[in-house]
Order: structure tokens, then sequence, then C-alpha cells
């Protein structure tokens, strides 16, 4: 069994007593399997692995026993993890670009690491290097043997970074949202990869993601975790199509799908360790909640009927995670007859190199590419594309941040003016941004009311008393409470400062907003929340939308037209079920076979079926 | 996200008394700092008697306080009270360094965000000017100035002391203000309508003020010793006036046979520069949240 967890515990030993971060948690994970680990950010599956690896810090105790190859490697046995990690038990991490040294060669790297772990002489591992990078997958492995990581795409770092983690030939591998920071395609090609090694080598693997799309196409078996527990356990099949514990079911409901439809999600977020109940730390956001949740912590149990495991006192009625919603029949809006923004041959350059510095040269790089888009009243178009699509560079276009090199962008018939410049000040009335990440959006050493009061003050509505009812009725708007106003960016949760922002932009009650991947910086759970709040608020409010995602299927239920972005250029802009159901472009077929789905599982379940028989 | 994890109800205030509590290295200091600033303050009501007045019969006595004199720390060659001029010394001198600390924070934080607002050419420009002004010893610019203007001038001699440490400022404030820049926050301002002030004043200013504190802490001492070091030459604090530096230069000549004239006011700029830095590690490693994580 290449990894054997029983009774793992983690605690951090601070003043004032433990702070239990990881408990009870067990986990077989038997040779050529792989188990995903999926949950919310804060649930403890990062440090599931770090501390399997040993790799905590000193001040975190761990309890319990962790078997790596049948080896113990926790308790009075720690150092023998040392020399098992690389050899015995590998790891690969989120960020492939930050996890390799950037002032080494890809070549230097892996021939350093083959060298120690196989003791294998300069030369013998320069070969072994080069078949490692063939095997990964990388693309003329004798240049790239020679660069240096920054002169790698992400996705190419990642497979080095696979390619390191396989020179001890270790028989486990965990795997840390692997994919998490790549584009769709590039995810679909690193899974493949991860796939094929499991099935040439067999091993096992441990395979981390919030995504349970990615979860579901990669993983034979899936540990649900939730404030540093296991709350459901079970085959693949088993969970997407019984699982009983409603946090399961909550996630399984927020996923989207290509489908479209409504987004669920799961309201409340995961306590941090100092906060959590006694009992069940799912009761206080569970819909299911009895009064003994509270009191009585529920076991992992097996399931009377199937072959899961699940720690609940009031499980659900299972519900198949393909049937869950219908498609739900998107509002048809007139198109409008004059466009609120258009783009005409509208192009933006870059320069490279210099910062406007005088004292060198630049060279210019085409981030937009001639593009057309219009925009019609109360219309939502989404953006679609990869990063570096120039998806984000048309945002700055639309929002005056950028000018136009050529070509022209065009608000209500007049160009957009640039940020800083009077026209500007009443442009910002009528367009607005919801950004990224409301995290670096917000001010942090500003309290939420005063900031959502900003843009009242400086565009001077209102008096003082005036104001502050009016951010009371935009923190209404967004679904918070008034107490939200005096507290600081920090204290609370992502999902609630996104709506935050989203509560910012509207306080001037503009035409048209832009959202920049809204979404992407925040939990699975609460990605359905701003897009039902920004679906109800287009309703209401008659708002133009600007959607930019390099997500599908959360944009399906959300937006009447799709614009494809490849390379700089518009590949294809269509109605969106047209996109869906009829994309016309190659790039477009591409994106859409990427995407990781619910209910695209037909391959890895043949090949369990051939495990089994 | 951890930040969240911090005590609740508590004021940043009192976390960091809170932590000063646990280290009596830097509860010394912070206890002698705030002697100091009481003396500085309470100076005129703290002497024992007139800083000025002359005894000629009672010439560089010792430290004795008998009741032929009260003397705390001896005379000085005039007969003059060593404790009363060490007060008021003790004053003038955190006077032109807390002034100077905070007209160099000021001068140098417009002169960064000027450099980062601008970018190109204005700000090679600055950043010439500050590798410039790195790589010449203050004093030397101080001399210079003051060979021009003449000595004795006390709001010149605080502007020029004030003018030491700017290029610190000027980088520190460029590079977070870059980096706050880019944070995003900063655009959102700007996108809402709000202009270059707004953006610089109102948010990017409380966001780098931690860095600022800190920068202050170490420059602070660096006054002090200029302050004093111009004044031991004699191009600094006049006479009648007492300051630090000039009551060690005096000290300097009855070395051998008065030796309490340079010892006191020695130990008091020693002590008081040692606690600024202490203090100022101190903060530095406080208000970083990676070293305080770490810790």
């Amino acid at each position: 069994m290449p990894l054997s967890v029983s009774g793992l515990g983690v605690t951090i030993e601070q003043e004032g007593g433990h702070l239990p971060i990881l408990q009870d948690i067990d986990l077989d994970v038997a040779a050529g399997r792989i188990v995903g680990l999926v949950g919310e950010s804060g649930s403890g599956k990062s440090v599931f692995c770090l501390a399997s690896m040993g790799l905590l810090p000193e001040r975190w105790r761990t309890d319990g026993t962790v078997a790596i190859n049948g080896k113990t490697v926790t308790g009075r046995a720690r150092r023998t993890i040392e020399e098992a990690r690389g050899r015995e038990a590998a790891m690969i991490f989120q960020d492939a670009g930050a996890s390799l040294n950037p002032i080494a060669t890809i070549g230097g790297q892996l021939v350093d690491t083959i060298r120690r772990l196989r003791d294998v002489r300069t030369g013998e591992a320069t070969e072994i290097a080069m078949e490692l990078l063939e095997h990964v997958g990388i693309p003329e492995p004798q240049r790239r043997f020679r660069e240096y990581p920054f002169q790698l795409s992400g996705g190419q770092n990642q497979r080095v970074l696979i390619a390191l983690a396989l020179a001890g030939r270790p028989r486990l591998l965990f795997a840390d949202e692997p994919t998490t920071a790549l584009d769709v395609t590039v995810q679909a090609q690193i899974l493949d990869l991860i796939g094929r090694l499991r099935d040439e080598t067999d091993m096992g693997v441990v395979f981390v993601s919030h995504d349970l799309g990615v979860i579901a196409n990669i993983c034979d078996e899936i540990a649900v975790m939730y404030a540093g527990r296991i709350v459901e356990y079970g085959p693949t099949e088993a969970i997407l199509r019984s699982a009983v514990h409603p946090y399961t079911q909550g996630l399984i409901k927020s996923m989207p799908t290509k489908r479209g439809g409504r987004l669920h999600s799961i309201g409340g977020r995961v306590p941090l360790p100092a906060e959590r109940p006694a009992g069940c730390a799912f009761a206080p956001r569970c819909p299911r909640r009895l009064d003994k949740c509270s009191e009585d912590l529920p076991a992992l149990l097996r399931d009377d009927a199937g072959p899961t495991l699940r720690a609940c006192h009031n499980p659900a009625e299972p519900v198949p995670a393909a049937v869950a919603e219908p498609v739900a029949a998107r509002e048809a809006v007139p198109r409008a007859g004059d466009a609120l923004m258009q783009l005409t041959g509208a192009s933006c350059d870059y320069r490279i190199g210099a910062h406007g510095s005088f004292l060198s040269g630049h060279t210019l790089f085409r981030a937009v590419d001639q593009i057309d888009l219009d925009l019609g009243e109360g219309e939502a178009v989404a953006l679609i594309g990869e990063s570096g699509s120039g998806k984000s560079t048309v945002a700055k276009l639309a929002l005056g941040v950028e000018a136009p090199s050529d070509g022209t962008v065009l608000f209500d018939g007049e160009p957009v003016p640039p940020v800083g410049s009077a026209a500007h000040r009443a442009f910002a009335r009528s367009v607005q941004l919801v950004p990224q990440s409301p995290f670096l959006a917000t001010d942090p050493r500003m309290r939420i009311g005063d900031q959502i009061r900003e843009p009242l003050d400086i565009h001077g509505e209102g008096r003082a008393g005036e104001r502050r009812d009016r951010v009371r009725a935009l923190l209404d708007t967004v679904g918070l409470p008034d107490e939200l106003a005096r507290r600081f960016p920090h204290e609370v949760s992502g999902g609630q400062l996104q709506r935050v922002v989203i509560a910012r932009a509207l306080a001037l009650e503009p035409r048209l907003l832009i959202c920049d991947e809204p979404t992407s910086a925040l939990d699975v759970s609460v990605q359905g929340q701003i897009i039902e709040l920004l679906k109800t608020l287009r309703g209401q409010r008659g708002l133009s939308l600007l959607f930019i995602t390099h997500d599908l299927r959360i944009i399906r239920s959300l937006c009447d037209r799709v614009a494809v972005m490849h390379a700089g250029q518009i590949v294809e802009y269509a109605d969106t079920d047209d996109v869906f159901e009829r994309p016309h472009h190659a790039y477009t077929r591409d994106l859409l076979a990427a995407v990781p789905d619910l209910a695209t599982r037909a391959a890895p379940a043949a090949r369990s079926a051939e495990l089994a028989s | 996200m951890s930040d969240a994890t911090a005590p609740a109800g508590r004021g940043p205030l009192a976390t960091l008394l809170a932590s000063a509590a646990k280290s009596p290295l830097v509860l010394l200091a912070l206890i002698w700092l705030l002697f100091i600033l009481i003396v500085a303050i309470f100076a005129p009501w703290v002497a024992p008697m007139d800083y000025q007045e002359i005894d000629l019969l009672a010439r560089l006595a010792p430290p004795s306080w008998s009741a032929r004199g009260f003397h705390l720390l001896g005379t000085d060659h005039l007969g003059r009270d060593l404790a009363s001029r060490l007060v008021m010394a003790v004053q003038l001198s955190m006077l032109v360094a807390i002034f100077g600390t905070v007209i160099g924070a000021i001068i140098g934080v417009t002169i960064g965000f000027v450099a980062a607002r601008f970018r190109g050419w204005v700000d090679d420009l600055v950043m010439v000017f500050v590798d410039f002004q790195a790589s010449m010893p203050f004093v030397i610019i101080a001399l210079a100035v003051l060979a021009v203007t003449g000595t004795g001038n006390m709001l010149l001699f605080i502007l020029l002391i004030g003018f030491q440490g700017w290029e610190k400022y000027a980088r520190i404030t460029r590079g977070m203000t870059l980096s706050a820049v880019n944070h995003g926050y900063a655009l959102s301002v700007r996108l809402l309508g709000g202009g270059t002030l707004r953006v610089y004043l109102r948010h990017i200013l409380p966001n780098i003020f931690a860095g600022l504190i800190v920068q202050m802490s170490i420059n602070f001492p660096e006054t002090v010793i200029l302050e004093t070091s111009m004044s031991f030459l004699g191009v600094g604090i006049q006479p009648p006036n007492a300051s630090l530096g000039n009551l060690l230069s005096y000290g300097r000549d009855y070395l051998l046979n008065a030796w309490w004239i340079a010892v006191a006011p020695g130990v008091v700029i020693f002590l008081t520069t040692l606690s600024m830095s202490i203090v100022g590690d101190w903060l530095r490693d406080e208000l970083d949240p990676v070293t305080r994580r770490s810790a």
C-alpha cells in the first residue's frame, strides 16, 4: 500500500491551548489508484499532504500514523521520511513556476535531483533527465534542457515539476492543485499526463483540488474534506451518483456545468480552526441540521446501502449529479438597436522591455488585434479565452485604462476617455469594473462602509446622512448585513468582499458593468452566489454586462452572446446556445472539450471497470 | 486570510504593547525613551537651576550634593550646573531630532510619490539624485551649506538636519507605492473617478505608513547623531544654548581633569540612540506580517 494513514491529527501548539487543524483522518491509497481530496479552501487538504510528507513546521504536532510503502514515517520514525522523500513519495504543487529554482536551468535541476536520488554519475543522470523530459511530453527536450523556468510556459513548468517528482521513481505522488493555475486546455493535458503515468508506473496518487469537475475526471476515489475531517468517502461513481452528505451535495450542486442552469451555493464559510463548533463542523451551514448535530460529532460510518462512508446524522436522499438540474431557459433579451459599447477594429500594443525610460529601447507586442465587438443596452456578453488571449486588455480598452493603438472604442457614441482625464469622471458614472480579486481591489486599511461610500464622496452625491443611507441600501442590494460596513476587508470572506466590490461599483448606478473574472479567486461554493447576484441585478436594473472569464461553465445561464478570443483576435462571436451546441471555430471546440464536467466521466469509468475485472 | 485570526476586540496598540512586555530589552528601551521625552517636554521645570547661571567660584566642580553646592553632575569651566545644562540640551536636541525626522519624512515621501506617479524621466532623475545622496556623507553637504549660510540660524539648522535621510524615505516610498499601485485598489479608485491626490493620500499613504514608521525610527538616531556631530564640530547649536553635541565638545577639552563634563551627555546620546534602534528593530518585526507570523 503506497499510503496508509490512520487516525492522523495535526494540532498547532500555541498559548491558550491547542488548535486542531486535522482530526482523525483515515485514508488508504492503493497502488495504481488516484484518490481525490476535495473541499473548500481551509478544509485541510494541503495540510494533509504536507503532514504525510513530514513537511509541516516544527511547532505543529502530528498524531496518528502515516505509513508510506509500509514504512511508518510519523512519531519516532520521523527521520525516515527525510530519506523517503523523493524516492518513496514525491509532491507537485500548484504554482510550478514558483516551485522551480529560477536561476538554475531545467536540466541542471533535474540532473542534481537524479544524482541525489539515484546515486548515478552526471553523464548517466543527463540521459535519465532527457528521458524524463520526453516522458512527460516536453517538446524539444534538448533545447529545454538548457533553458530556465521563466522561458517555459506554465503548463511546461508543471511538466518539468512532474519530471522532477518522477526522478526518484516514487510509488506515491501527492498532487496539490497541480492544474489550478493553468488554462483549461493545458489542464486537460496535465490531467491526461498524470493518468497516463499512473497507468505506466502503477503509483498511487493523492490528488487535491477544489474543483469537483477535475476530481471527477481523474480520480478513482473521492474523499470530501470539511474543517479538517473527511466527511464523505467512496468510489468516484458512488459519490457523484449517490452522495448523501449535505456538504458533498452542496459542492456537487455548486459545480457549474456546460448545460447551464441555476448555480447553487453553500451559505456561510468554512470555520477557522479556532472557531470550529462542538459537534459537526458543518452544522451551522447545513440545511438538514438536527439538534444533536451541534452536540454529537458524527463518526465516519459505512453507508448501509452503498459503498461510501459518511459522517452525518441526517444524510440526505442521494441526488445524482448529472440530472440535478434541468437546463434552464434563459430569458432572451431583444437586441437593442444601438450599441452601448462598440469596439471597431480596435487594437492595443504594449511596449516590452522598457517602462518609458529614456535610457533603453523597447519592442511592441500586440495584445489585442483589430477586434470588432458590440454590446447593446441591457445585453450581457461573455468574453472567453485563455490567459494571454487578450481578454483583460479588452476590458482595459473599454474602461479607458489603455488607449487603442488602432481603431475606435466607443461608449454611447463617444470615444472612451482615458482614466484621469476630466471627461473620465463623467464616464465613470456609466461604466464600472468588478475585478478578479476582491482582496486586491479593496483598500486593506479602510472600512468597508467607507469604501462603498467613496464613489459618492468623489462625485459629491448627497449629504453625509444621505450617503450613509445609500451605503446601507447598497449593502442590502447585494445581500449583506449593515454591520459589515464597520469591518475591514480582511474580516470578511472572499464571497462577501466580492459583493462589497459589486456594491461599490453599483453606487453610481452605472449602465455597464465590466466583470473581469469576478469568481476565479473565490471558492466554488460561493461562485454561484456572485453569478446569481449579477443575474438578479441584470433583471432589476437593466444593467449591461461584459463578462470576462476563462471558465465556460459559469456563463451559460448568464450571458446572451459569447465572444471567443484567441491570440488577440475574436475567433467566434455568436449567441450563447449556438456557441455551446454548434461551435464553428476549431479553437472553440477544443475549449469546450477541455472543460472538466461532472457529466463527462465516461473514460475513467471504463478504466476503473477494467481494473476491477 | 489568516489575518482574521488576530484577537478580536484588541486594538493594534494594545497588541503592540502586549508584545513589548514580552521582551525586557524592548521594555527598557521604551521606558528610557519615555523618560527622555518627559524630561525634554518639562525641561525648564525639571532643571534644578538656571542653566546659564555662571558661578566662577565653583568652576569644574565634581558631582556633589553637599551644602556647598548642589551639582548632581558637577559644573563646567564657567561654573554652570551641568545637570541643568544636560536637561536643557536634551530638550533642544530632541526638538531638532523630532522636527528633523518629520521634515525628512515629509520631503522624502513627497519626492518618492512624485517619482512613482510620473515614472519615466522624472523617476530616473529622482533616482539619480537619490543615488548621489546615498554615496555622499551628509555631514559634508551640511558643512558646505553652513559654510555658505553661516551658523546660528536655528530654523535653517533644523531644516538642514531634516534633509538628512530624505533619500531613504524617497526610495522606500517609491518602491512601496509602485507595488501598492499594482495592488488594484488604486486602479479601482481611479476607475471610480477619484483623482491622484485621493489615491495617494487617502489610500496609498495609510497602506505604506507602517513601513514609514519603521524608517522614521531608524532615521531618528541618525538625526540625533548628526545634530550632535554638527554641534560637536561647532557649526550646529551655538552657545549659550546647550545641546548634547556642544556639551560633549566642551567636555573634550577637560577630559583629563573634569571627566564628568563629557561622560553625562555621552551616556545620554548613547542610551537614546541605542534605545531608538532597539525600538525600531522591534517595530519593524512587529509591523511586518511576514516576520511576525514566523516568529
